[in-house]
């Protein structure tokens, strides 16, 4: 296993300094002279176009300035916002918690829900309640995560007062509090997710549960809970897993409707304000952050994958 | 269900202690600066406003009053206009609020990119003595003391700035003023909270000890949050007014100032033709625009100035009033019988502008013209006028502080919107420019007259409505009331309200 994992993160590196490369040459992609497009085009400023430019260091060359952007990279600096000068690496450092809280949560409820659901309409394919969890997690899917979000705050917050309806509070704080101004996200945001699970969790289950060796297991009289949860649920969590991580790695990168409703500040509300004003540093900060974890995400699969599969960890 | 039920017993956490928790969109409206020199929204004001106080203030019609500073004198002739400060006033820090500081102070901000246009002609400022400022100006100061109530007026204390080195000012982050709140703390995207500055020694009185800005987004989550008892008091769209009406615990108050709905237009093709901004003047069914996007609440507006100003020019209210036919004639006229298309920009992500756009759109389809919407982003100085997005921007009009401001900003030379919306007027800029210098002000009127006489007359925009700003609060929590502010940048009036 610890050779498997080593040859995984060996394969890595060349990855990462090929999303590093795309992620740096974010800049190319800006038309014409990006320094003055930032600043506002034709019409723009010229101290504040050279300004810009001698920011990002375009008047060097394009192995340097990478080579220069990689290295602070590296140390952990991701720049200076070009518009707030603020280090970019400091406002992540306090804004991904907040979208990691989101999506950690809204991926755990998904799967507390979703994995049972999907094994129990497995079980009984066909039945009323199989159907009924088919419809309902066609609903789940087709409701947007910001309707549902302003209805349960309009229900829990508003007329029970049960709830908060804005705000963050970090773990390090009060976790009592973090869980209680994240629960009506989580479920906003774990719904669509757990109902993705549940359905590929179930059609998983059905074609493991008919397999030749369920069968024997069955005929050798072992009891349908060790069938299910010792030898069914093992195989069929595979494609389930890699569900689990895509959804991990999405809600990371596309909270920002959910964070606005509720005011969260996470990375949601900062990549977009950087966006709209062309702040770059900032979106090459964000994009790379999220890519690593993408990486890092699926790695994560790869090692359950080879713990939930033996045969897995020879390739 | 149980985790839920669990986590909704441990109730509380949500300390309200002696603060009162006033919410706006950060995102759409701060720049995440404290610098007043620095700030490149007009917005920032609804923060900075409680840190730094102002040099004059505005009264409830628009005029200026004394703020820190209690009197001046213009003197167009010698080039100088005179500040007299109140006596014994200090910034947070104990430093002296006197002459030499405020020079300093307002020779910094003269520096600024947005905030110098709140110091119109101003050359240099030198103390006279500890309570006297004299202003030397290179042309008429007409405008200053309506500036000098905005960010030109917002004074840092000495030390926290460099105007040698103006970009590492700690102004930025550690903001001290000499107005009726001391900064305390701010999280990005989150909160700013502020303390009462017991030695404050302006015109405003506040009876409670702390204020919280708190982020939260327009419409539905403002509005909820209100509810919920998470804050005390917010602004919000006229779409919300039945939610608020039907909760007992709250209150509300409008207030029609010289905001408007407004098609403002690119003088450049399609536009750069008379016959078609006439066209589009008069598909736009106002009071429809009214009944729809503002719940009934407004005022028609046939120019920048509402029917109650003195600049409102009667001889050319109604010249465009809404009929469809009359448009397609002036579409032949202009040589596209079948209409034309073009990129309309909205600011996105609020509710109010999308439904105005949409309602826009939606009427000028009646008479063939196709306007794409283009929302725009946060920062519409740069998208909309550097960037040149879109041929037209519908939006809310800002009130301008000064009376010539409506007109002179968007059609005189010089002037940012006119420049970029290639929109300057040598008419109307001679005309301003005599306004400014007017010996009175029924004469200063009656020039604005002509200069919204040819406004009109060329239909260098499509007015639509003077819309209320509103503001809503918790009554069952706060004693008082609360006015509604005039601009849209303006904070609320929090003076007299207390928590019961």
């Amino acid at each position: 296993m610890g050779a498997f994992i080593v040859r995984r993160l060996l394969g890595l590196i060349p990855l990462l300094l090929l999303i590093s490369f795309a992620v740096f040459a974010l800049v190319l992609a800006i038309p014409g002279d990006p320094a003055r497009s930032i600043a506002g085009g034709l019409d723009a400023d010229e101290d504040r176009v050279q300004e810009i430019r001698d920011e990002l260091g375009l008047d060097d060359g394009l192995i340097e300035q990478y080579g220069r952007w990689l290295g602070d990279v590296v140390t952990g600096d991701l720049g200076t916002s070009l518009f707030t000068d603020r280090s970019v690496t400091s406002e992540l450092s306090t804004r991904f918690p907040v979208t990691l809280s989101l999506a950690l949560g809204a991926v755990f409820l998904a799967a507390l829900v979703g994995i049972p659901l999907g094994v129990l309409a497995a079980m009984r394919p066909g039945s009323l309640l199989d159907r009924a969890l088919g419809v309902g997690t066609s609903f789940g899917i087709a409701l947007p995560d910001f309707f549902l979000g302003t209805a349960l705050v309009v229900i829990f917050a508003v007329e029970l007062d049960v709830l908060p309806a804005i705000d963050y509070v970090p773990i390090e704080e009060s976790p009592v509090q973090w869980a209680r101004h994240l629960i009506i996200p989580w479920i906003a945001l774990g719904v669509s997710a757990s109902a993705t699970l549940a359905r590929q969790v179930r059609g998983a289950m059905i074609e493991v549960l008919d397999q030749d060796y369920i069968r024997t297991a069955r005929a050798k009289g072992v009891s349908e809970r060790s069938v299910i949860g010792r030898h069914a649920l093992k195989n069929a969590m595979t494609p389930a897993v890699t569900v689990i991580g895509l959804q991990f790695a999405y809600l990371l990168g596309g909270t920002f409707i959910i964070e606005y409703i509720f005011s969260l500040p996470g990375m949601g509300t900062y990549m977009l304000g950087a966006i709209t004003s062309k702040d770059l540093p900032v979106i090459q900060g964000v994009v790379l952050l999220i890519a690593v974890i993408f990486v890092f995400t699926n790695l994560v699969v790869d090692i359950i994958y080879g713990v939930l599969n033996p045969k897995v960890r020879v390739t | 269900m149980v985790l839920l039920l669990g986590l909704a017993s441990c109730g509380g956490g949500e300390s309200d202690g002696d603060a009162i928790r006033y919410g706006f969109d950060f995102e759409l409206n701060l720049n995440d600066t404290f610098d007043p020199r620095a700030s490149l929204s007009t917005c920032d004001r609804l923060a900075l406003e409680w840190i730094y106080g102002t040099l004059t203030t505005l009264d409830e019609n628009g005029q200026p009053a004394p703020g820190l500073a209690e009197s001046w004198v213009l003197d167009d002739a010698a080039g100088t206009f005179t500040l007299t400060l109140r006596e014994g006033l200090e910034f947070q820090d104990g430093t002296p609020f006197d002459a030499e500081a405020v020079a300093a102070g307002l020779t910094y901000l003269s520096t600024g990119e947005q905030s110098r246009e709140d110091l119109k002609n101003f050359v240099s400022a030198e103390a006279v003595d500890d309570v006297t400022v004299q202003i030397n100006l290179d042309g008429p100061g007409f405008g200053l003391p309506y500036g000098l109530a905005l960010r030109g007026g917002m004074i840092p204390a000495p030390g926290t700035y460099d105007v040698d080195n103006p970009d590492d000012s700690e102004a930025a982050t550690d903001p001290i003023g000499a107005g009726p709140f001391e900064f305390v703390s701010f999280q990005p995207g989150e909160e700013i909270k502020l303390a009462r500055f017991d030695d404050y020694g302006g015109p405003l009185e506040y009876e409670f000890d702390e204020l919280e800005l708190r982020s939260v987004g327009v419409g539905n989550p403002a509005v909820n949050a209100l509810r919920a008892g998470e804050l005390d008091v917010i602004g919000y769209e006229s779409e919300s007014q039945n939610v608020i009406d039907e909760d007992s615990s709250l209150s509300s108050n409008s207030r029609l100032g010289e905001v408007y709905a407004q098609l403002q237009l690119r003088l450049d093709e399609p536009f750069d033709d008379v016959l078609i901004r006439q066209a589009v003047n008069h598909a736009i069914d106002r009071q429809r625009f009214i009944d729809v996007v503002k719940n009934g609440v407004g005022e028609v507006a046939w120019m920048p100035y509402p029917e109650a100003s003195p600049n409102y020019n009667p001889a050319v209210a109604g010249l465009y009033p809404y009929d469809p036919a009359r448009a397609r004639e002036l579409l032949a006229q202009a040589g596209v019988p079948d209409g034309f298309e073009f990129d309309m920009a909205i600011p996105g992500g609020v509710t109010d502008q999308e439904r105005q756009g949409e309602l826009i759109q939606d009427m000028l389809a009646d008479v063939g013209i196709t306007a794409n919407i283009v929302p725009l982003g946060t920062d519409i100085a740069t998208e909309y006028y550097l960037q040149k997005t879109g041929d037209a921007f519908s939006a809310a009009r800002p009130a301008s502080a000064e009376p010539v401001g409506a007109v002179e900003a968007q059609w005189a030379e010089f002037e940012f919107v006119a420049i970029h919306n290639m929109a300057e007027r040598a008419d109307i800029t001679a005309l301003i420019e005599q306004a400014k210098v007017a010996p009175t002000d029924e004469e200063r009127a009656q020039i604005i007259q002509q200069a919204v006489a040819i406004v009109v007359q060329d239909a260098l925009e499509v007015p639509i409505a003077f819309v209320p700003r509103n503001v809503a609060w918790d009554s069952d929590r706060l004693a008082g009331d609360i006015g509604a502010p005039s601009e849209i940048c303006d904070p609320v009036d929090l003076e007299g309200v207390s928590i019961k």
